[in-house]
């Protein structure tokens, strides 16, 4: 599942330009960005709010199992990572 | 003899504004999504330097040594046109990092608040049906389906985890 406070048009075109296969979400007015404590305050575009990046991996009891929180938005997790990370719960 | 007379070119200016374009043109890297993307701060951040040091090699080279090197006016404009390169190749780095610290975001066993939000189709996704929690709630990501007598198929099968990668959107 990917998150961001694109709406759901803007979230069909990129799946569809990049073939991305798994489900996007929208969450234009950011509650549950910030609800998760993720809200970038004006680091969009024309200094909107959006989500800073982050990753979890969330069990089936909703308790997450790993995640992973960048400290710098040109290092994020590789999918490698995310993969390996979710073998581990097998 | 003439050749010994003639006054070298001096190349440190041109090699120090290659490496600033560089210093930023690296940083591009993490849109082609190559393995090693944690090197780029890294990277970007010696280049600039490496811009820096020519610049100021070709400047002294020019006017501390006229008679060998010639160029002292090109050398002065090209450093100036690096520094500022340099400069914003400092700002990207500074502004890539510029992230609020979530110090009260989920952490590993914790649990994390649920959700319902529009999938690309409009339809409404909750994590709790993603987790499988609700009877026969599809699982990939389809969830908005109002069939009440699913097949049991293997895709109803709950899944161990879920991966919310949150994201700064697409623009």
């Amino acid at each position: 599942m990917a998150i961001s406070v694109d709406t759901p048009e803007v979230s069909r075109n990129l799946a569809g330009k990049a073939g991305y296969t798994f489900s996007i979400l929208s969450d234009p007015g950011a509650e549950t960005i910030r609800r998760y404590h993720l809200l970038h305050k004006g680091g969009g575009p024309d200094s909107t709010d959006i989500a800073r990046p982050a990753e979890f991996l969330v069990d089936s009891n909703g308790e997450v199992r790993w995640e992973n929180f960048t400290e710098d938005i040109r290092i994020r997790a590789k999918a490698d990572e995310m993969l390996a990370a979710a073998k581990k719960l097998q | 003899m003439a050749a010994t007379i003639e006054r070298q070119r001096n190349r440190a200016p041109w090699i120090a504004l290659l490496l600033a374009v560089a210093a930023i043109f690296s940083n591009a890297i993490f849109f082609l999504g190559f393995p090693g993307q944690r090197a780029i701060p890294l990277l970007s951040a010696a280049l600039a330097i490496g811009a820096l040091v020519y610049a100021v090699l070709g400047i002294m080279r020019a006017f501390r040594q006229p008679q060998v090197y010639s160029g002292g006016l090109s050398a002065s404009i090209l450093g100036v046109v690096s520094l500022l390169i340099c400069a914003f190749a400092a700002f990207v780095s500074i502004h890539s990092r510029d992230l609020p610290a979530s110090a009260e975001a989920p952490r590993v066993g914790q649990k994390v608040p649920d959700f319902t939000l529009a999938d690309t189709n409009g339809n409404k996704v909750s994590l709790e049906q993603l987790l499988g929690k609700t009877i026969g709630s599809p699982l990939n990501g389809s969830a908005a389906s109002t069939d009440i007598h699913p097949t049991p198929t293997a895709a109803l099968v709950p899944p161990k985890a879920v991966l919310l990668v949150f994201y700064r959107g697409n623009w």
